[in-house]
């Protein structure tokens, strides 16, 4: 609630106070975008960067071509670079330099093709260039040299490694079925029985009251439930990932609360009509109730898309089942990584760019349900309150 | 009409069974979802009893031997007893006590913004971590951390420092454990105490302007008193689940170097329990974590509902 305090003059006291509260609140804008952005950053980061750290963090969409060494005359030069030492760069006529000097420089592998590795670099006068170095083809020339235009240029590798493995188009594909799937059955579930709770004469209420909460008061733990799911037989199918969540009993009982506050007369009135009570709950209920189903199928979306204790438990050896947070915790661990997922496959891109882009990818879907969420949680979260 | 069904002596059970019958499809719609409680949920409590029994996969739930409280005893006089619930609790009250302030002034500030622009980009930005799982949360503290190339070692580099071991420091893990539940719920924490701002009486503001107070005399002496019984019941909330600590987030962030601040009793039933099989002294510490967790939860209940008039029963 914005106060407009402009027909009231301020204090000085004022004016600090409002100023600390504009200041915190920069401060915190700050403090959540920067690691985001600095996420995003990474994983558009190019590889095989030696340099200066902080030229990482300045990143530019596009950037003219290394340049030959043209307006220098033939001949030897001496370049300083940052952090290896003096290098001998021989520049020919043609605008072309090589050095011989045993530099390191990054690989890649990927259909022959070679990358530069760019450094910074002090020239004999104290000016100071950047040098893009590749490692030629043909050795015996030595090294090719050019001059950089030192802004580090957005590269898509990861991302392009990232869409075309099969693992991470398997594991996006597994957290939308399971998000799905376990929406539909969650609110199936959720919405019959949030409504007979909330029938005000259903004899034995008390009891139906007791036999839902009970189990919400005291969590019998991780182990017993897994061996129910085992009984079931549903360990390594991923119908185990959200049948035990599919009745989250608070997003039950706030919907309780919202079917009470539908005034009884219009239940009545249906009832009057002799109608059955499944009757009742679909053509009158819940064209009233979307709002708070879609604010609780919300909740049940992002938490099964998040879902990650549940794939750990129940996919035990069951690879091309895992979901995208399972999968994610593989790259970012550097574990598990089956072939296809191998670091080394990505060739292009570094490994922690892989791992940036991997976490950005999987933070989309919730980023563009985003909206619609704020559009309904302030809602939905205030209808629960209402009781009747 | 029977005169006898109108009169006050009409036997209950008549009654009742009518009313059964005439509400016979809402139990006709309660029968699936009763179903799949009867099964996950108090089919679960059933397989608790492996508890007081040494579990053996060859035997099943009701084939293995009776051991009584020998579960609980070894779990009680273990090593690792203390060490768990230390860290348990102390990972609960520390962002108990950092984090609620900081939604408190969060919302604050956000309520006393003025201008629109910076409070509708800085709530967004607010709210966006919670959708966020923690495996995303711990890809985004690599991000920052790592200590080669992480954004906060490299600057500290660039500076000519040292870089810091942030995720594998015994000292420093809890701290990024704090701070980074912090960073992530703190938005969300803080959408209940905005709507309760939401709900107070702006005549009390603009008596006290009237009277001359301060901006800072109106937040201390009429904004936060008024929210105070949620602020209250929040932390009690909060207390009654002091036992559960964060699942995800300990176990995503933990590695063998931190193990032993970095273990909750959550994430010990897993790798025992599950990861070395010891399902019945992992259900026995599940129990242990139940009951006293329902006593917090039922204590904690019945006092906020002395203070303000909900409750969840």
């Amino acid at each position: 609630m914005a106060k407009n305090n402009s027909a009231i003059k301020l204090t000085s006291g004022d004016r600090i106070f409002y100023f600390a509260v504009n200041a915190f609140l920069i401060f915190i804008g700050l403090a959540i975008s920067v690691p985001m952005i600095a996420t995003i950053t990474q994983s558009i980061t190019p590889n095989g960067h030696i340099g200066t750290p902080i030229d990482k963090f300045i990143l530019v969409p596009f950037g003219a071509k290394d340049k030959n060494f043209e307006h220098f005359q033939a001949g030897n030069y001496v370049f300083n670079v940052d952090g290896y030492g003096p290098i001998d760069v021989r520049v020919i006529e043609t605008g072309e330099a090589y050095t011989n000097n045993d530099i390191p420089l990054s690989e890649r592998k990927e259909n022959n093709k070679v990358t530069d590795t760019l450094y910074s670099a002090t020239d004999a006068n104290g000016k100071k260039v950047k040098l893009a170095i590749r490692e030629e083809i043909n050795p015996g020339e030595g090294s090719r040299v050019k001059l950089s235009k030192f802004r580090l240029i957005w590269d898509f590798a990861a991302y392009k490694a990232l869409l075309t493995n099969d693992n991470f188009i398997d594991a996006f594909w597994n957290s939308m079925k399971i998000m799905v799937f376990g929406v539909i059955t969650a609110l199936f579930l959720t919405v019959p029985m949030a409504y007979c709770m909330s029938v005000r004469d259903l004899p034995g209420r008390k009891i139906l009251n007791y036999y839902v909460l009970i189990p919400y008061l005291f969590n019998i733990g991780l182990i017993p439930t897994f061996l129910v799911i085992k009984s079931l037989g549903l360990i390594n199918h991923q119908a185990a990932i959200f049948m035990p969540g599919a009745i989250g009993t608070y997003n039950c009982l706030i919907m309780r609360g919202f079917f009470e506050g539908i005034p009884e007369s219009l239940k009545e009135s249906a009832r009057i009509d002799g109608a059955a009570e499944w009757y009742v709950l679909t053509s009158i209920i819940l064209p009233l109730s979307k709002p708070i189903i879609m604010t609780i199928g919300l909740y049940y979306a992002v938490n099964f898309w998040n879902d990650f204790m549940h794939a750990l438990i129940y996919l035990l050896n069951a690879e091309d089942l895992n979901p995208l947070p399972i999968l994610l915790r593989n790259i970012l661990m550097g574990i598990g990584m089956n072939d296809a997922v191998e670091v080394n496959a990505f060739g292009a891109a570094s490994v922690s760019a892989v791992k940036a882009a991997s976490v950005f990818i999987s933070a989309i879907p919730m980023m563009l349900a985003y909206p619609f969420i704020q559009k309904y949680f302030t809602k939905g979260t205030m209808l629960g309150s209402v009781k009747g | 009409m029977n005169a006898q069904e109108t009169t006050v002596l009409t036997a209950p059970k008549k009654d009742l069974w009518k009313d059964i019958k005439r509400h016979y499809s809402v139990y006709a719609l309660l029968v699936i979802p009763a179903v799949y409680y009867a099964i996950f949920k108090y089919g679960a409590i059933v397989n608790g009893q492996i508890a007081f029994k040494n579990y053996m996969s060859q035997d099943g739930v009701w084939g293995s031997i009776w051991i009584g409280f020998s579960n609980f005893f070894e779990f009680f006089n273990s090593y690792y007893f203390v060490d768990l619930l230390r860290n348990t609790i102390l990972y609960s009250l520390a962002k108990l006590v950092f984090c609620v302030p900081l939604s408190i002034i969060l919302s604050v500030t956000l309520y006393e913004c003025t201008h629109d622009i910076l409070r509708r980009v800085v709530q967004t930005l607010a709210y966006l971590p919670h959708f966020l799982s923690w495996v995303i949360m711990y890809g985004i503290l690599l991000v920052l951390l790592a200590p080669g190339d992480g954004l906060i070692n490299e600057v500290i580099k660039y500076f000519g420092g040292e870089s810091i071991e942030f995720l594998t420091d015994t000292m420093k893990f809890p701290v990024i454990v704090i701070l980074s539940d912090a960073w992530k719920e703190m938005g969300w924490a803080a959408i209940i105490f905005i709507a309760a701002l939401m709900g107070i009486d702006p005549s009390l503001f603009e008596a006290a302007m009237v009277e001359g107070a301060s901006a800072v005399q109106r937040v201390w002496y009429i904004t936060i008193p008024s929210i105070k019984p949620v602020i209250v019941t929040v932390v009690l909330l909060k207390l009654g689940t002091v036992l559960d600590a964060g699942f995800n987030q300990m176990f995503v962030l933990s590695n063998p170097a931190v193990v032993a601040v970095g273990e909750i009793i959550d994430t010990w039933v897993y790798n025992e329990g599950l990861g070395r099989a010891k399902y019945s002294l992992a259900a026995a510490v599940g129990i242990f974590k139940g009951i006293i967790g329902m006593l917090l939860v039922m204590v904690s209940n019945t006092v906020v509902k002395k203070i303000s008039d909900s409750s969840l029963l």
